[in-house]
Formats: structure tokens, C-alpha cells, sequence
């Protein structure tokens, strides 16, 4: 097991925490508005995984686990972007007419807690994690 | 751990997080390309023309203003003109309602101070012509009296510094902020105070019936009758001289105040546009003489029409609500869109014909008419409580006499031809309008088949030249018969003249006309009548017999018309419904909203679920595609449309994914460069076309619509259309989904803005005036929204129940004059329901009705699809209703019916077919085929952005691969390395 002394890796395993309650919220969200997405879900979830086996295990295929959460999580809040269309058209042109549910505010939490993921994920990457 | 791995591997992370935000964002732009292209002003097609030294004039459509639509100065002095008609617009759609003591035209060099924070804050626009500056109300009472005479104090300090008036609060300066600068208007500046007041509605937003003070929303507020009482108390004290009200709103305020706070003269100008507030103060200086007349009716208390009742914030949810969402299927959006409903009980008592009809009862004693059902009051209902500017009304700086010279029918044209003589009895030169009403009989058989007549409706209007006082001109009104008919659901089930007597009257406006008709019937004030009417202005005949036969057969394709509208009346579900009658008033008026539960058979229909292939459908092989029989769009250009070998012919060369390609609309079509046809653009309405293809600057904004009918004159009607549509060329479209097609069914509608009127048969004639010009042009109309869609509260999904006659007589009749008459090109049906089938699915409509009956010939969208509303998904029951293409869809139909005719479907591949002809007839009947010949081809070009967007995603996509690769490499590096020193 890796020693979660490095930067890199509790810049992962803080990743996967936010990512975490990130998940929560966007199940909550999902099953409160009807847009739970299996895929994003997978991606999110995809994502703390990687994010946490990079942290903890003292492997060389491990190394490109936080690069793997990266993508994960980015691939899952495009996706999420793509899904949230008629709520950001339907708000931001105050009608309705996409079929939008729900307001903006989840939707931004969202990919704000998506972003802060991938970005402390990439400070992650660019870090090296101290072995034994 | 080597450096270079964490490098490289951040780096890839970059990569990876750049590449899939711009995968996403690509995705959603190619979805929604055409909205893309002309948000930038990008065209996707190129036409390529081969010089064989034929010369071929390809400028089908053309104006004084040329065809080379990327030429900066024919832009510009299109919008040049387009200004100035906009300020002839403002000039003649501008109402003087009310003028005390002469109190307008302000002289020259009056002193004003402007007050009311829509003075500031007002409900118009912007120009982003560089050249052609947005004209506020300041600005336009700057220029025409002087910047040095109008005191805009309260402007540059208090109203500067408030937000704009919303659908749901009115927003006006405290008295104490006004107050605290009274220093400014106290020894100057107050000949007049100009006070302007604001509603705004929009797209979804009705205006609320209470404002969040609890008072009537169209109402005084409270801050604007402190502001009233203010003003008065300033006027008495001797400070101003007069109070002048301008209202800027096309929600119709309650206006029974103005005499309670001393106002002296009011304005409607409506929502003036860019540049119409020029009109505005032309005609409050008296450079133009008033000639505007109202096209709603203005009463005392807004919520008084019988329409509120199920109309706005009272639209109403179905009593089993819980049920209908266990069992219905559409519950997209927690079941908000199939949740509610509203019954337009007052059948064809809509504005005027509500009021003025319950006025000759009140004066007849009939009907029980002045009982307390409906009254603002409490007490028996009377005409002079109730309204305060009836249909039609509009004063002038002069006076006119208008005498009735005769009525004569001309049988060829259908049309009664009524003569009139305008004299101007004033010392003002001025424009007059000649407005014809009609009254039909009433009698036993109507009241036996509940056919309601309104005791008084327009037919027809002319408005003279400019008349130079002492002088007079002859206008001749053709009055449609079509007019005089009445739809009969029960008994004939169809249109009839009724037997009894009829009347032809000529008005100041709808209320004078029918005093006019009550005093040939031998009516006076002693009968409670509100002034005595002329009965030398009426022409009077009597009809023996019932007439069943005269217009049971569509008067433009000789189909039978009946009933084809049964399930949009509760009865149809066997729910007792009784509608608003002017038998009795008292035991009908719908004092307080029914709660109804969803039947079985409504939630079984709430479902949109009944296609199945016709037992008699073609097989797909039935059909011949992809076959090359040499023909190209332009090709198509003269060929009748009736004229089935070539059209099959032409068919026959689609492949089905070509056919589905031209489905889908995000703004617009791509071409299809194999069949030379070109792409397409389009845009939405008629308050502004787009962007200029030269400048890329966006077109003026247009007056609203009801300013447009204000003027009551058909050269406005049509000189809109004309430069519309050559605006419209000039951005690279060809179609306008124009608006106009609704009506103001109450004071608060949020999209009053776009529709015409309350009244269907005016919204007739400026329709078929403005779609004449529009299609002339080579711009496709689009009326929309089609039909019912009179509200926005709740407008996805609702269901609106209401009885033929008022459906054919008022609220198809708006759109029907475009179509027949107009020749448009193009329709978009609503969002709501008829009863509880969707508009979009509803083929009585748009094919019995539309099509047969109308002999509609082109084609027809949706409004705004979405794959998250379910109710828009029913493809396989809106292909077959007749829609033809899909707004906004950013693929889903197209998929959709090619799965359909994989599976082997063949109705549905000749739905594909007739869906072509519809969109290719449109298209080929626009400008779209400027430019091209037999010598043309068509290229596509790919739009710049689109390339940029796969560049982009590109390079991510391979700085992503080559980092990664490089981190794995240096990973196995160090492994190995690590291996060497462990050994």
C-alpha cells in the first residue's frame, strides 16, 4: 500500500471525495427530476474509484488511475451538460418549451463539484506520488 | 517516480478534460447547427453557376433595394426605410383615447417633465443599426420639442436606477423619490406632465392578474396611484397645466381612473419598437393627427371579462390530477404538463362582443342581462361600469361625419360593398377610419341549437387618405358575406345564414355602431341606452329562410365543411359543459371555475397513442426512391401543385434518409446538393427578422403587432409584409415564423405583443394583408401558433376545451384569412391541446381543416420540439396528422420515421413522401431559388465554426493520445528501472 503522505495522493483521494458527494447529489437529483442518466452515473462512480485506487495502491498500472479519473469525470459532466440542455434553455430564456425540470441551481452545483473533481484530479496527474 | 511521467500525465489529463468538454460542446453546436449558423450569419450553401454564355435572370424575387443581399448600402437603406415606416406605424397606431380641454397637441416650445418610470425603463427596444439610433420616449420628446424643454429629472435620477416592470410586478418610484425632486418642475418644466406606464408580457409569461401588492395587476399599483394622486394635487394647486398618460403596454390596463386623477388627454402607443417612440411624440406635438383606434377593449376592471375566468393564473388542474399521473404516460416534468386544463366558457364572448352584446340585452331586457352575474360592481350590471374604451374607439385633433350612402351586394366577389362619405367638420387635416359592423339575427332556431350571436362584430374598415378640413372622401368597405355566417354545430352542423333581420352599421367604433343599429330598432336613451345611436347609419334586410347551403362547401376547395372539432367540447366525454349565452346571461356566466375530472377516455387520449397502420397502407417497395429522373429543385419552381406525375417524379429521386433530412429544423435545413436544393434559414417573428447577411448587424425591431392593426389601414398591414420579407431576404432566410395567429383572448396574454387583436375577423384581414405581401416577396409566413394557444400560463401540454362555433369563428378565423386568402406558405401549430389531443397530432386540423378545406399547400412545424416533453414524441400520430417539420428537433423525427419505414411501414414512408412535397413546394416557392438555374449546382459548405470545433477536438484528442503514450512509456521506463536497482 501506498503511504497517502504525497500530494498526489490525497490530491486524489480529496478528488474522489468530492466526487463522492457529487454522485450523491446528482443520484438525489436524478431521482427528484427524472434525470437520473445510468451512464453518468457509471462515469462519476468510474471516477471515484480510480481516483481512490490511485491513492491507495502502491502499483505501476496505478499511476495512470488518477489519469483515468480525469477522464472518467469529465466524460461523466459532459454527459451531465449534454442531459441538463432544456433546463439551461428553458432557464436562461425564462420559458418553458425544452422540457426542462428542475431549476439551474443543482444543474451548475453540479458541474461546479464536477470541475473542482477533475481540476484537484489533474493537480493529482501533475504530482508524483512519494513510494516506499 | 520520474518528473517526466507527472508531467506527462497531467498534461493528458488536460488533454482528456479539454477533449471531452469539446466533444460535448460539438455535440450539442452540430445539433443545433442552424441556430449556430445564424446566431454568426454563416450560410452552408454555395451556388455554383456554369457560364454557357445563356443569359438566365434568376432574381425571381426582387425590390427596389436589389438581390445582392451582402451589399452594406442596400442593407442600410432598407433599414432606412424600414425606420421611417416603423415611425408612420407608431404615428397611426398611436390611440388618442382621451383629450380634455384640448390638452393635445402640446404647443410649440411647451415645457414638460416626463414622470413614470416606463418613461425610463419603458417596453420597446433597442437598434443595433449603428446608424439609425433607438429612439426612447425621452429621446423622441427631446427631439420634438427640445432638449432643453423636457425636464427628465426623474429619469437621470430615480427611474435610472429601477429595474424594468415584469409580468409579475410593476416597478414605479416610491412618491418620496419622486417628490424629492418637485424643486425641478415647480417654477418650469410644467406645462404638462407626460406620465408613461408600462406592462410587460413575454414568451411564457402572462401577466399576472394581481401584482405582488395585491392590487389588479393592470391596474394602478400602489406607487403609480401615489404618483396620480400626486400629480393632480399638483395640477389643482396650478403647478402643471395638464396631465398627459401614455400607455406603453399591450396588456389592456384598466383605465377607468383617468378622470379621477384629472388626467386630460391619454395616449395608447403600445409597444413602439426601435424607433416608433418618433411617432409617439409626433403626435403628441400635433406634427401628426391621431388616427389610431383600439383593437381590445379597455375596461374598468380587468377581470371582468367572462374569459378570466379560466384564463392565466386560473387555469385549472384537473380534479383527479393524482389519477391522471398514475395512469398517463406523458407525466414528463412531475406531471406538469398534462396537469392542467381551461374551458373557454364564454364561447364567442370574447372582449367587445362580451360587453356590447350584454349591453343591447341590458338595453332590451332580455336575457337577463343587467342581473349581478358578472358585474365589477356587486350590484345589476351596467355598460358604463364595466367599460371604459370600447373595441374600435380612437379620437382625432379634428372632427369627422361619416354618412352611410348605400349598400349594394356584389355576387361575383361575395361581398356587400358599403359606401361611405367622410367629411372632415374640423379645422385639423386627418386620416378617418370606416368601420362596419354587422348584427345577425338571434332567434328561436339559434337559441334552439345554441347558436350565439354577438349583437354586434366587425366585417370590414377603410381608412380615408388625409382629409383637409371642409373637404370629404367616398371609401367604399367590402364586406365579406362569409362574415355574416354563423357555424350551427347542432343543427346543420356546418355554416349558416341565419333567417330574420340583418344589419350593416357604420361607427366611431363597435359601441356607436351598435347604438346606431339599436336606435333602427327603435331604441333611445329612455331604454337605458349610454347615448342615442343614428339609424340612418345602419342598412337593414330581412333573410326569410335559414340558408344551410350557401357555405357547406369550403369556399376555396368545394369540400364539405362540418364538424370536425367534437373533441375539443367536454360533451364529447360526456361531461355537461354549458357555455356562456346570451339567453341567459344570469344562469350561464361562468362566476366561478367547474373542477373536472379526467374521464377514462380523456386519459386514454391524454396519451397521443392510436396510430396503427392503416389495414390499406402501401408496402414500402410500393414506392420507387433514389432514382435519377433528372429533375433538380429549381426544376420544381412552376410546377402546379397539383400536378402529380412530376412531383411523384421528383419524389421518386429523394433517398428516405434525403426525405428525413429535410424534417429536422434547428433555425433552418442543410441542402442537399445532389438535388441542387439549397440550404434554408429561418427565424423567428415578426418583431424582428435576423441578422444582415452584410453587417451581421441584427434588423430593427419592429412595433408590435396590435400597433400594426392600430392603424386600421391595409397599406401598413402591407408594407410590413413587403419589408419584412426583404428584410428578411437580406439575413438569408426564407421563412418567418411570424406570430399573429393568436388572439388577445384577455388583457393578459403575455405574447399580446404578437397577436393582432381580440377580435378574429380584424386579425383576418391584417393577416391575409400581411402573408399577401410576405409570400410576394418570396418569405415563407408562418402563422403560429396554431391553434388555441391564447395563453402562455401552463401553455405545454394544456388542454383547452371549447365549442366549434367559437373555434371557427374566432380563433380559426384569425389565422384563416393567411391561409386563403394570404396564400401563406407555412404554419406553427401550438403546444396546447384541443381538448386533450395535441395540437401537433390533431388531423381535423391540420389536414381536414387546414388542407381540405382551406386548401393549405404548404408546410407545417411544430412549435419547440423536445425528446424530454413526451407528449412531442408521438411521431408516428404527428406524421400522420400532416406536420411536416419539426422545430428545433435536433434529429429525433428523422430517426424516428426511418426506423419506421426499416421496419417495413409503408403508410408512413408516403406520410415521408407527402411531408417532401409540402416542405419542397414551400421551399421552392420562396427565395431560396434566387440565384439559381438550370446551370446552378449546389455546394455545402461546412461552416467555419464547425470545422474549428473538430480542429479543436483534434488536437485534444491527439495531445491526449501522444501524452498518455509518452506517461506509459516513461511508467514502464521507471518500472524497469526501478527492476534494475532492486536487482
Amino acid at each position: 500500500m501506498s503511504k497517502v503522505k504525497s500530494l498526489s495522493a490525497k490530491a486524489s483521494l480529496l478528488s474522489a471525495a468530492v466526487n463522492l458527494v457529487t454522485l450523491v447529489i446528482f443520484c438525489i437529483y436524478g431521482a427528484v427530476y427524472d434525470y437520473f442518466d445510468t451512464a453518468v452515473f457509471l462515469a462519476l462512480a468510474l471516477g471515484v474509484a480510480c481516483a481512490v485506487l490511485y491513492a491507495l495502491m502502491d502499483n505501476k498500472v496505478a499511476e495512470v488511475l488518477n489519469l483515468a479519473a480525469v477522464f472518467c469525470v469529465s466524460f461523466g459532466v459532459g454527459l451531465f451538460f449534454l442531459n441538463s440542455y432544456p433546463v439551461w434553455a428553458d432557464r436562461l430564456n425564462n420559458i418553458t418549451m425544452y422540457g426542462s425540470r428542475g431549476t439551474l441551481f443543482p444543474v451548475i452545483s453540479i458541474m461546479i463539484l464536477c470541475f473542482v473533481t477533475v481540476i484537484i484530479e489533474i493537480i493529482s496527474c501533475f504530482t508524483r506520488k512519494e513510494r516506499n | 517516480m520520474k518528473r517526466k511521467t507527472s508531467i506527462t500525465r497531467g498534461l493528458a489529463a488536460v488533454m482528456a478534460f479539454l477533449m471531452l468538454l469539446t466533444i460535448s460542446a460539438s455535440t450539442l453546436m452540430f445539433e443545433y447547427a442552424g441556430a449556430i449558423n445564424s446566431a454568426l450569419n454563416v450560410s452552408t450553401s454555395e451556388i455554383i453557376t456554369v457560364d454557357d454564355g445563356t443569359e438566365v435572370d434568376t432574381a425571381y424575387y426582387t425590390s427596389e433595394f436589389g438581390t445582392d443581399y451582402t451589399n452594406k448600402q442596400s442593407a442600410l437603406k432598407l433599414e432606412m426605410a424600414v425606420a421611417a415606416e416603423n415611425v408612420t406605424q407608431a404615428e397611426e397606431g398611436t390611440i388618442l383615447l382621451r383629450n380634455e380641454n384640448a390638452a393635445l397637441p402640446l404647443a410649440a416650445g411647451s415645457q414638460v417633465t416626463i414622470f413614470g418610470n416606463g418613461s425610463y425603463n419603458s417596453n420597446s427596444s433597442t437598434s443595433s443599426i449603428s446608424s439609425i439610433p433607438t429612439m426612447t420616449f425621452i429621446s423622441a420628446m427631446q427631439k420634438v420639442l427640445g432638449a432643453e424643454n423636457v425636464n427628465t429629472t426623474l429619469a437621470d435620477n430615480v427611474y435610472s436606477q429601477l429595474g424594468k416592470t415584469t409580468n409579475t410586478e410593476v416597478i414605479e418610484a416610491p412618491i418620496s423619490d419622486v417628490k424629492a425632486y418637485e424643486s425641478s418642475w415647480q417654477s418650469g418644466y410644467n406645462d404638462a406632465a407626460l406620465v408613461v406606464l408600462t406592462r410587460v408580457g413575454g414568451e411564457s409569461n402572462d401577466n399576472a392578474l394581481y401584482g405582488t401588492d395585491g392590487k389588479h395587476m393592470l391596474g394602478l399599483n400602489t406607487n403609480e396611484e401615489a404618483l396620480m394622486s400626486y400629480l393632480k394635487d399638483q395640477k389643482d394647486a396650478g403647478v402643471f397645466g395638464s396631465i398627459v398618460v401614455v400607455i406603453n403596454s399591450e396588456a389592456m390596463m384598466e383605465l377607468g381612473w383617468l378622470a379621477d386623477y384629472g388626467v386630460d388627454a391619454c395616449l395608447v402607443c403600445g409597444d413602439p419598437g426601435a424607433v416608433g417612440f418618433e411617432g409617439v411624440a409626433n403626435v403628441i406635438t400635433g406634427k401628426v393627427n391621431p388616427s389610431g383606434r383600439t383593437v381590445d377593449t379597455y375596461a374598468v376592471n380587468s377581470l371582468s371579462a367572462p374569459a378570466v375566468t379560466y384564463a392565466g393564473d386560473n387555469t385549472q388542474m384537473w380534479g383527479n390530477v393524482d389519477e391522471v399521473n398514475a395512469t398517463c404516460t406523458d407525466t414528463t416534468n412531475n406531471g406538469r404538463e398534462i396537469d392542467y386544463y381551461v374551458i373557454y366558457a364564454e364561447g364567442i364572448y370574447v372582449g367587445y362582443k362580451y360587453y356590447e352584446t350584454r349591453y343591447e340585452d341590458a338595453v332590451m331586457g332580455s336575457g337577463n342581462a343587467s342581473s349581478a352575474a358578472g358585474s365589477s360592481t356587486g350590484g345589476g350590471w351596467n355598460y358604463a361600469d364595466e367599460v371604459a374604451y370600447t373595441f374600435g374607439y380612437g379620437l382625432s385633433y379634428t372632427t369627422f361625419d361619416q354618412q352611410l350612402l348605400g349598400v349594394e351586394f356584389d355576387a361575383a366577389s361575395d361581398n356587400y360593398m358599403v359606401e361611405v362619405q367622410v367629411t372632415n367638420t374640423g379645422s385639423v387635416a386627418g386620416k378617418s377610419v370606416v368601420e362596419v359592423y354587422a348584427q345577425t339575427p338571434y332567434g328561436d332556431y339559434e337559441k334552439q341549437n345554441n347558436v350565439e350571436k354577438a349583437a354586434i362584430q366587425l366585417v370590414g374598415f377603410e381608412k380615408t387618405d388625409t382629409i383637409q378640413p371642409g373637404e370629404s372622401q367616398t371609401v367604399t368597405v367590402p364586406v365579406e358575406r362569409y362574415f355574416l355566417a354563423s357555424y350551427d354545430t347542432k343543427g346543420a352542423a356546418g355554416y349558416i345564414l341565419s333567417a330574420g333581420d340583418y344589419y350593416l352599421s357604420v361607427g366611431d367604433n363597435a359601441h356607436d355602431a351598435l347604438n346606431n343599429i339599436l336606435a333602427a330598432k327603435g331604441y333611445t336613451t329612455a331604454d337605458g341606452m349610454t347615448a342615442d345611436g343614428s339609424a340612418a347609419k345602419t342598412y337593414t334586410w330581412n333573410q326569410a329562410e335559414l340558408d344551410a347551403d350557401t357555405y357547406n362547401l369550403s369556399r376555396f376547395t368545394g369540400v364539405e365543411v362540418t364538424n370536425q372539432f367534437d373533441h375539443a367540447d367536454l360533451s364529447y366525454y360526456g361531461i355537461d359543459f354549458t357555455y356562456l349565452s346570451r339567453s341567459d346571461w344570469e344562469g350561464t356566466y361562468p362566476a366561478e371555475a367547474v373542477v373536472v375530472d379526467a374521464t377514462d377516455e380523456m386519459m386514454e387520449d391524454l396519451n397521443l397513442d392510436w396510430y396503427e397502420t392503416p389495414a390499406d397502407a402501401p408496402a414500402v417497395p410500393d414506392f420507387t426512391q433514389g432514382a435519377d429522373n433528372g429533375l433538380s429543385f429549381i426544376d420544381m419552381r412552376l410546377v402546379d401543385y397539383d400536378d402529380d406525375e412530376t412531383w411523384n417524379s421528383f419524389l421518386d429521386q429523394f433517398t428516405v434518409e434525403e426525405m428525413a433530412a429535410l424534417m429536422p429544423d434547428t433555425f433552418g435545413v442543410a441542402g442537399i446538393d445532389r438535388l441542387g436544393i439549397p440550404a434554408q434559414a429561418r427565424a423567428d417573428d415578426c418583431r424582428s427578422a435576423s441578422n444582415l447577411t452584410s453587417t451581421g448587424e441584427a434588423t430593427l425591431t419592429w412595433v408590435s403587432e396590435p400597433t400594426t392593426a392600430r392603424t386600421w389601414n391595409t397599406e401598413r398591414f402591407t408594407e410590413k409584409g413587403r419589408l419584412l420579407a426583404i428584410e428578411a431576404a437580406f439575413c438569408g432566410l426564407n421563412e418567418i415564423w411570424y406570430g399573429a395567429g393568436n388572439l388577445h383572448r384577455t388583457p393578459f396574454g403575455g405574447r399580446n405583443h404578437q397577436y393582432v387583436s381580440e377580435d378574429g375577423n380584424l386579425s383576418y384581414i391584417v393577416t391575409s394583408n400581411e402573408a399577401a405581401a410576405m409570400q410576394e416577396n418570396g418569405i415563407n409566413y408562418a402563422v403560429k401558433h396554431f391553434v388555441l394557444n391564447d395563453q402562455e400560463s401552463h401553455r405545454e401540454s394544456l388542454a383547452t376545451f371549447t365549442n366549434e362555433q367559437a373555434l371557427r369563428e374566432i380563433y380559426l378565423r384569425v389565422c384563416e384569412g393567411a391561409f386563403c386568402e394570404g396564400g401563406a406558405n407555412s404554419v406553427m401549430t401550438a403546444f396546447n391541446r384541443l381538448g386533450v389531443i395535441y395540437a401537433a397530432t390533431d388531423k381535423s386540423l391540420l389536414t381536414t381543416v387546414l388542407r381540405g378545406e382551406w386548401g393549405f399547400k404548404g408546410h407545417i412545424t411544430t412549435d419547440g420540439f423536445s425528446k424530454s416533453s413526451l407528449y412531442k414524441t408521438h411521431y408516428e400520430e404527428m406524421f400522420d396528422a400532416g406536420l411536416t417539420f419539426f422545430c428545433l428537433d435536433p434529429g429525433e423525427t428523422a430517426a424516428a420515421i426511418q426506423s419506421f419505414v426499416d421496419a417495413g411501414d409503408g403508410y408512413m414512408l408516403q406520410c415521408l413522401r407527402q411531408m417532401t412535397k409540402h416542405n419542397i413546394y414551400a421551399a421552392v416557392n420562396s427565395v431560396s431559388v434566387n440565384g439559381l438555374s438550370s446551370n446552378s449546382v449546389v455546394v455545402t459548405v461546412v461552416p467555419w465554426w464547425q470545422t474549428a470545433m473538430l480542429a479543436a477536438t483534434a488536437v485534444f484528442a491527439l495531445g491526449f493520445v501522444v501524452c498518455t503514450v509518452l506517461c506509459v512509456v516513461s511508467i514502464c521506463k521507471d518500472k524497469k528501472r526501478t527492476a534494475v536497482q532492486e536487482g
